[in-house]
């Protein structure tokens, strides 16, 4: 908290000081940045409070599954998002029920088609499997369980990733730092305008 | 605080602080009783905050605020939780109450568009509704005084029914696809205007100009949008004849022998205990229920159904903004586009009017749309996303920035039936009976509800929308909107309104409302809250002159 406090005490001063013409927007974003940069120390391998090690195991590999890291940038397990549904697990009965069900289920699911649980599968099979949980349009009594339960599991996947400082950067958010001015370019807006077919020139 | 003063104000939020901000430099020994704390912006707001330095990232302990509205984790301390302080309504109306200095100026859209010459003479003008007894040429005045306090920055538009303002600054220029809004709905006839803010975009009044980090809605550490907070109060403290008392829940409208208003009482907030101070006159300017609320709880020998409500009206024609939901569509035309800061002033930089009025609708009244775009902090799970892996991601990034979100508000016409009253089975914290909603939706609010959907996939379709993400045609509840008003409504017949048109009680000559209580009708422009203060201004130069002239 007192960092917090600081870190605001120091954007104010900032501003203030912008007020006067003292502080330029190079310094401004400077203290901006300086300030975003601290991150909590390194710690030790996480361990799951709410999950047992072979949920927690059939967990991340569903997020990472979700969302894999890419070229461009890591996936959900460096955004912690198995960490984020463990502690949200952990805070409602009714989530954590949901999970351990559905975790049930897909490994029921996956012993019924190929007679191992989900996570010890071959790759192929675990896409094949997500390839039919993934999309409504595939709903059946008999998938019905499991199209609920990933609807969930993405959703809150993807708020984790997009929530983190990996996804943020993924999507090449430049903002929450200070500007003297607010100004789209000229090419930005071009780029927009001049695609449409009866807009711009 | 002293034995007496010559008037006491409750609130500090728009009505408030500008009540008490007229009376104390007009001379007057004003107490000012706030029932929240003290907010220190730096503190308490997290404007610059990540996500991923709260512990629930934004969202909240799972399930903690399903089903409750504006609550998120950056401002769960800021607003009343309804489900500590319960309130009943039937059907669901979503109450926003902020209990601290500032009130919801602290999280406010900050949006000041000035309400016109037809809005005031609704129904001679306009052939629905009512009149109010004022006109624009009445208010206009004011309204320049209040936005010289306030500092807003604008446009010159020369639009139909919405007169200009007076700017401190000039307008925050559109971001990229608010500039293709612009293009494009004006083809179709609807227009775009620059958004009229409450956000500084030069240094004015000892505050800074904005820095563009579009947090505005967590509260501003900075204080570059206009609040009462930041604003109004700290010139008041500066006064010898100004007394703050924060953390003073006003119960009572205590009255005299005569039933003429005496002072008021109040629990301290945080150790229940009673008081009551004196006063030669009472502003109430709580917010609308929480004045409505005070008067109907103020029942005595003189005053059966509460003070000020002989003509029973207190708490009738419960009005707020007709509100949709969100229509969202994704714009080919901004997708791939090089990632830019498009943080900006807090909201959006431009703004749809309503635009209906060369029209023959099947509906009264009319609306103004709300749009939402730009590369924000981060993307939510809600857009209606599929599938999984490297092509989710991808889908993601791609559509990250281009998407348009509209939403329309509505006028809402009085109704005597839409009302609150006080709940005879329901008390707060401080034993203080709370109130009940009743509300119903008209035929002339569906109506409304399916042009504003017809209109806006239009504007979404003109901006070359590939996909809308699918939506349910439906009203969000009454109050989501946080526009409440008209439930001590102002008039010239003592039976057939609760105010004066100075917003003085007709009952009651030292007793004045200066919140959104008096208005008489709620049109669909986007600007109640610097209405508000005009009036409240308006009020204050009144009581201040009939205080002097020893009238009350
Ligand atoms: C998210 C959001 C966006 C908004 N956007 C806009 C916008 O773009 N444009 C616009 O014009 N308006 C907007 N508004 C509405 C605007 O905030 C209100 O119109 C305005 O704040 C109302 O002023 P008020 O003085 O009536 O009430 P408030 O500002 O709520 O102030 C009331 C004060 O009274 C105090 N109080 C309540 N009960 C008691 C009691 N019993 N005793 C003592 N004190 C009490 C409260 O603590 C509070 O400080 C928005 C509101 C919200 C929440
Ligand atoms: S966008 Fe501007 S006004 Fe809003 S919080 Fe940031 S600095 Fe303050």
């Amino acid at each position: 908290m007192s960092e917090n406090v600081s870190r605001r005490q120091l954007l104010y001063e900032a501003a203030a000081a912008t007020l006067s013409g003292t502080l330029g927007v190079q310094a401004a974003q400077h203290v901006h940045r300086a300030v975003t940069q601290q991150r909590r120390a390194a710690r030790g391998p996480y361990k799951p409070r709410y999950f047992n090690p072979h949920e927690w195991r059939t967990l991340a590999r569903l997020t990472d599954l979700i969302i894999p890291a890419d070229e461009h940038s890591p996936g959900a397990l460096a955004a912690g998002a198995p960490e984020f549904i463990d502690l949200l697990c952990r805070h409602n009965v009714e989530l954590a029920a949901m999970y351990t069900g559905g975790l049930a289920w897909l490994d029921r699911e996956m012993e019924r088609r190929y007679g191992k649980n989900f996570v010890d599968a071959a790759p192929e099979q675990q896409t094949a499997l997500l390839d039919l949980i993934a999309y409504r349009k595939n709903d059946s009594p008999e998938l019905a369980p499991g199209i609920r339960f990933f609807d969930w599991l993405r959703k809150m996947t993807v708020d984790a990733y997009y929530t983190s400082k990996v996804g943020i950067a993924d999507l090449g958010y430049q903002g929450n730092v200070g500007m003297t001015e607010f100004n789209v370019p000229e090419e930005a807006i071009q780029y927009a305008l001049r695609r449409s077919p009866f807009g711009g020139e | 605080m002293q034995d007496r003063y010559d008037v006491i104000v409750v609130g500090t939020g728009a009505g408030g602080a500008t009540a008490a901000y007229v009376l104390t430099l007009a001379g007057a020994r004003v107490l000012n009783l706030e029932a929240g704390r003290m907010l220190d912006p730096v503190k308490d707001f997290h404007t610059h905050t990540w996500p991923w330095e709260l512990k629930f990232r934004g969202f909240g302990p799972p399930g903690e605020y399903d089903g409750l509205w504006k609550i998120n984790e950056y401002t769960a301390h800021l607003y009343t939780n309804p489900r500590k302080d319960r309130y009943r309504s039937d059907p669901a109306f979503h109450w926003t109450r902020l209990r601290a200095v500032g009130g919801r100026t602290n999280t406010w859209g900050r949006a000041c568009f000035r309400h016109g010459p037809l809005d005031f003479k609704t129904k001679s003008l306009q052939g629905f509704g009512e009149d109010w007894p004022i006109g624009y040429e009445d208010i206009a005045p004011y309204y320049d005084k209040v936005e010289r306090l306030v500092g807003i920055v604008g446009a010159k538009d020369n639009y139909f029914n919405m007169p200009d303002g007076i700017y401190c600054g000039p307008p925050h220029k559109p971001r990229c696809g608010e500039v293709l809004l612009m293009e494009r709905a004006r083809k179709i006839g609807v227009p775009v205007l620059l958004e009229r803010t409450a956000v500084l975009s030069v240094p004015y009044d000892g505050r800074p100009a904005c820095h563009y980090c579009g947090a505005c809605g967590h509260g501003c550490d900075v204080r570059a949008r206009f609040s009462t907070l930041d604003a109004v109060i700290p010139k008041l403290r500066k006064r010898p004849n100004y007394t703050l008392r924060t953390n003073a829940t006003v119960y009572q409208v205590l009255t005299d022998e005569n039933g003429r208003a005496a002072g008021v009482s109040f629990f301290d907030s945080l150790t229940k205990e009673y008081y009551e101070v004196r006063s030669r006159a009472v502003v109430l300017a709580a917010s609308t229920v929480e004045s409505g609320r005070i008067m109907l709880n103020s029942r005595s020998r003189h005053h059966p159904n509460g003070i000020g409500n002989s003509s029973g009206l207190v708490g009738r024609y419960l009005m707020d903004s007709v509100k949709s939901g969100a229509v969202v569509g994704v714009l080919p035309l901004l997708k791939n586009r090089v990632r830019e800061d498009e943080d900006g002033a807090g909201g959006a930089h431009v703004t749809i009017p309503r635009f209906n009025y060369n029209r023959k609708d099947n509906y009264y009244g009319g609306y103004f749309i709300l749009c939402g775009t730009g590369f924000g902090r981060g993307v939510s799970s809600a857009g209606g996303i599929t599938g999984w892996g490297a092509a989710l991601k991808r889908q993601i990034r791609q559509e990250y920035g281009a998407t348009l979100s509209l939403r329309a508000y509505g006028e809402r016409l009085p109704d005597y039936h839409n009302y609150f009253e006080i709940d005879p089975d329901n008390k707060d914290a401080y034993g203080i009976p709370q109130v009940r909603f009743h509300w119903r939706e008209s035929d002339n609010d569906r109506k409304m509800m399916e042009d504003m959907y017809g209109w806006m996939e239009e504007i979404l379709r003109a901006c070359g929308a590939e996909r809308v993400v699918p939506y349910k045609k439906y009203l969000e509840p009454m109050g989501d909107a946080t526009h409440e008003a008209g439930t001590a409504r102002m008039g010239t017949d003592p039976k057939t309104s609760v105010l004066n048109p100075f917003c003085q009680s007709h009952d009651v000559k030292n007793l004045f409302v200066t919140d959104a209580s008096c208005f008489v009708s709620l049109p669909g422009t986007h600007g109640i809250t610097t209405l508000i203060m005009a009036l409240a201004w308006r009020a204050a130069e009144y009581l201040a002159e009939q205080l002097r002239k020893g009238e009350i």
